[in-house]
């Protein structure tokens, strides 16, 4: 047995990984490539930014963030929803369906004839949800160091990798709990929509803890919205105790899956 | 190994909330026998088999396969276990060989001559997608996937079901084969000619009970008629009725409809006596045979 049921996954699945690295990876070159035009119109737009209530602004920009800044406007357009909205999806949606969609599809009973542990088989088809959003966040990293100087770009590479790691974890923490759910379960449906419902609220959460100060304290605590540094990744860098909490949720959530796949009886 | 039982239920009982699917199975097979487990849809025959490959989880009591407890050891029970699936379903993007690799790797590896040998025997296309194969064909893939690593225990779920009357006498060809080398053979069934052919004892399960456990050429003996004769004159129903083993005779106009068991003989001399039409003959089902030994509750465990 060497990672068999990992590399299937990857295999039956390989479409859907190209597809989205591809699309990560035009998106993030038609940003890059809008930005001399933004930043030739910059008057315009710090005036129509500084017309925003601050909360607002914070919210969507990040407190102190010079939106014409390369950090300020790739954070802005690609780190505060597009990009984690990607990754959130692969990884629901790929959470979801590994592990629950084999009992639904009735291939199940095949699969675990086979002398193979349930918890190794949780594992490798975690594995298989996982590596996909590393690589589209590598593929993000990638064209926006190699294109982004060309158009003005230039920013820490060190800093933006940790910025895509962050939302890679992110996308990685609600792949895991759509998969504690369905595994649990046998629905990749409940797995996919309780974690997709989550992941809205965490991210309303974290725009009204922007806006409302006595929600600041709790949302930002709470909110893995908040943890990955949001807008401001790029700008102000990611705070170590919130790359833990991302590093954290997906593997407890994984140790959860074990335990609850282990003594489920599998819906025929 | 030849005289300690292959697998061995004890009082295996499930529960789905509060229905009871098994109720207190008790089993012994013996070692390199084809053994059929009947029953009619819903009796339990799957509840039990998926017990036993740990894809569910016995509410009361225990089995081995091999000596091996089937919760504890349930790696390496499925490691030496052959199985089929009753309602098989293979990954449809896959051809044929790309599945069988895939299930073999998860194997450890199977020697890919016998399962060339083993999709010869079927006229199985392994090159096809799964997707795109019949019912007949996807259940092929099943049996390949089942006796290629040439198991010490074979678990089949209704192997033949959907296999038209060739197939299944290739099928049950290997099968034998498998029992000739010493492999053990579990397979349900709702069809009772079909273990009269196969099997050389059978268990009878009803609502998650065995009610018996027999040879099956004991079996085949209470295996019962239904003669339906038309005759051309008025005849009486007990000259019928008198004659051993008919325990039934129910007359409308010129036809009687004559429930026997064991031999006909008698009946269709005594038949021969009037002029009769037409007469059909048809196994009384299963289940009659199923009411019989519930009613009587022959559990004549071995």
């Amino acid at each position: 047995m060497h990672l068999d049921v990992f590399r299937r996954e990857l295999a039956d699945h390989r479409r859907s990984l190209i597809g989205c690295a591809v699309g990560a990876v035009l998106l993030g070159s038609m940003y890059i490539f809008f930005y001399p035009t933004i930043k030739s119109s910059g008057a315009g737009v710090e005036q129509l930014l500084n017309a925003m209530p601050k909360g607002f602004r914070d919210a969507f920009i990040g407190a102190g963030v010079d939106y014409l800044s390369p950090s300020g406007y790739l954070g802005t357009e690609l780190f505060s929803i597009i990009v984690p909205a990607l990754l959130l999806v692969m990884g629901v949606l790929a959470g979801g369906r590994a592990l629950a969609g084999e009992e639904q599809n009735g291939t199940i009973d095949l699969l675990l004839s086979t002398p193979i542990r349930r918890a190794r088989l949780t594992v490798e088809k975690a594995g298989g949800v996982l590596l996909p959003l590393f690589v589209v966040a590598a593929a993000i990293w990638v064209v926006i160091a190699v294109i982004g100087p060309s158009q003005g770009l230039s920013l820490s590479l060190g800093r933006l990798a940790v910025a895509v790691l962050a939302v890679a974890l992110l996308g990685a923490g609600f792949g895991m709990l759509a998969f504690l759910v369905s595994s649990a379960t046998g629905s990749a449906g409940l797995g996919g929509g309780s974690a997709a419902a989550l992941a809205v609220a965490m991210y309303a959460l974290n725009i009204f803890g922007s806006l409302v100060p006595a929600l600041t304290g709790f949302a930002d605590a709470v909110s893995p919205f908040h943890w990955d540094g949001g807008s401001g990744a790029l700008a102000n860098g990611v705070a170590w105790s919130g790359l833990l909490l991302l590093i954290a949720c997906p593997i407890v959530l994984l140790g959860l899956s074990i335990a609850a796949y282990e003594r489920r009886d599998l819906t025929a | 190994m030849a005289s300690s039982p292959a697998i061995v239920l004890e009082g295996l009982t499930k529960d789905y909330g509060v229905k009871r699917a098994l109720d207190g199975v008790d089993l012994e097979l013996r070692s390199g026998e084809i053994f059929g487990y009947l029953g009619s849809n819903g009796a339990g025959k799957t509840t039990t088999i998926r017990c036993l490959l740990g894809l569910i989880r016995p509410t009361a009591g225990r089995a081995t396969v091999l000596g091996l407890d089937i919760e504890d050891d349930s790696i390496e029970v499925r490691r030496r276990t052959g199985y089929l699936p009753g309602d098989l379903r293979l990954y449809p993007r896959l051809t044929a060989r790309q599945l069988l690799d895939y299930l073999g790797r998860l194997r450890g590896g199977v020697p890919v001559a016998r399962v060339e040998e083993l999709a010869r025997r079927l006229e199985c296309d392994l090159g096809m997608r799964c997707g795109a194969m019949s019912h007949g064909n996807r259940q092929k893939v099943g049996i390949i996937q089942a006796l290629m690593h040439d198991p010490a225990v074979l678990i089949l779920d209704e192997p033949t079901a959907t296999l038209d009357p060739l197939m299944q006498r290739i099928v049950h060809d290997l099968i034998r084969e498998a029992r000739d080398r010493g492999t053990t053979v579990f397979v349900s069934s709702h069809d009772l000619p079909e273990v009269a052919r196969l099997c050389d004892r059978a268990g009878i399960l009803r609502q998650g009970r065995i009610v018996a456990v027999q040879d099956v050429s004991e079996l085949a003996q209470q295996g019962r008629h239904m003669l339906t004769i038309e005759f051309l004159e008025p005849v009486e129903p007990e000259v019928f009725e008198r004659i051993p083993g008919v325990s039934q005779v129910t007359a409308s106009d010129q036809t009687l409809t004559i429930t026997a068991s064991g031999d006909l003989d008698a009946v269709v001399k005594a038949a021969a006596r009037f002029r009769v039409h037409a007469l059909r003959s048809a196994e009384v089902d299963l289940d009659e045979v199923f009411r019989d030994y519930y009613r009587s509750g022959a559990a004549d465990a071995p």
